[in-house]
């Protein structure tokens, strides 16, 4: 077991009437054998994120950093056990708790076109 | 033309007993908002109660209102657009983000996300599935035999 004590913050003076300052923190537990923090030159090929799958019965913590692509307009595609979950531009974060109560979990990613340098963490963490 | 908005996102990661040394990583961004819908709130959510979807302890929220019906053209995340949701469990039983059922309109589909009391999320959604008007909800479901939850939620989208 370990600790990851995370903090999310949004700000935002124009999208809202008001100015939106949300700040949430908590203590996650980790549990499992899928903890990693990596930074990979990802292509247009099908890079796995966790070899070691997320367990059923779990959810994976998934933390991404796209750093940049070889252009200003490359995507970063986030694929969830064959299907595409969400697509980030470059500069962009995500926190992402992804959880198939039905099986075990492959997370993997894509760059549209070219190189993403990509920052990730996968850590698992118990439902119950 | 939707208004843009900038929206700054940030993520702090540290642990101290994850690996042999100590873990600390700060990332933020910024990202301009240029899609239809920008909403924030805060739900309470109960599975024994029918709140306004066909699913117990559900409630829609990508459309504005109350309702989960009323699908139109308007309502609902746009086919070829991305969006950013955050997610904080404030308090109660874990809660799960779920998006439209592609083969019925208006119906609870998929759980893409999972959030345990006291836990946060910020996630890039590229919806996957659609209804007949190629547009998708996104629902608020909390999960267990008489369990609540307080959640709060933002949802801002943009254009590509």
């Amino acid at each position: 077991m370990a600790t990851l004590t995370t903090t999310v913050g949004l700000t935002s003076t124009d999208l809202f009437g008001d100015n939106l300052s949300l700040t949430a923190s908590g203590s996650i537990t980790i549990s499992g054998a899928s903890n990693a923090l990596q930074n990979h030159s990802i292509t247009t090929a099908n890079y796995v994120l966790n070899p070691v799958a997320v367990q059923a019965d779990s959810r994976g913590y998934l933390f991404v950093r796209h750093r940049g692509g070889d252009t200003e307009d490359q995507l970063l595609k986030i694929v969830v056990t064959s299907t595409v979950f969400g697509t980030m531009a470059s500069g962009e974060v995500a926190l992402i708790p992804l959880g198939d109560r039905s099986g075990t979990i492959t997370y993997s990613a894509i760059a549209s076109a070219g190189t993403c340098e990509v920052e990730f963490g996968v850590f698992e963490v118990t439902n119950t | 033309m939707a208004r843009t908005a900038t929206m700054n996102c940030t993520v702090n990661l540290s642990s101290t007993d994850m690996f042999s040394d100590t873990m600390v990583i700060s990332a933020s961004s910024g990202i301009s908002m240029d899609g239809e819908h920008k909403a924030m709130g805060t739900v309470q959510l109960d599975s024994t109660l029918t709140h306004d979807t066909d699913v117990a302890g559900a409630v829609q929220i990508t459309g504005g209102g109350l309702t989960a019906t009323g699908d139109g053209s308007t309502v609902g995340i746009p086919i070829n657009t991305r969006a950013y949701v955050f997610l904080h469990n404030i308090s109660g039983a874990i809660t799960h983000l779920r998006q439209e059922d592609q083969d019925s309109d208006d119906t609870v589909g998929n759980t893409i996300a999972s959030v345990k009391a006291g836990e946060m999320a910020l996630i890039p959604y590229n919806a996957t599935n659609f209804d007949s008007n190629n547009r998708t909800h996104l629902y608020l479901q909390v999960s267990g035999t008489s369990v609540k939850s307080i959640v709060r939620y933002v949802i801002a989208e943009l254009s590509a």
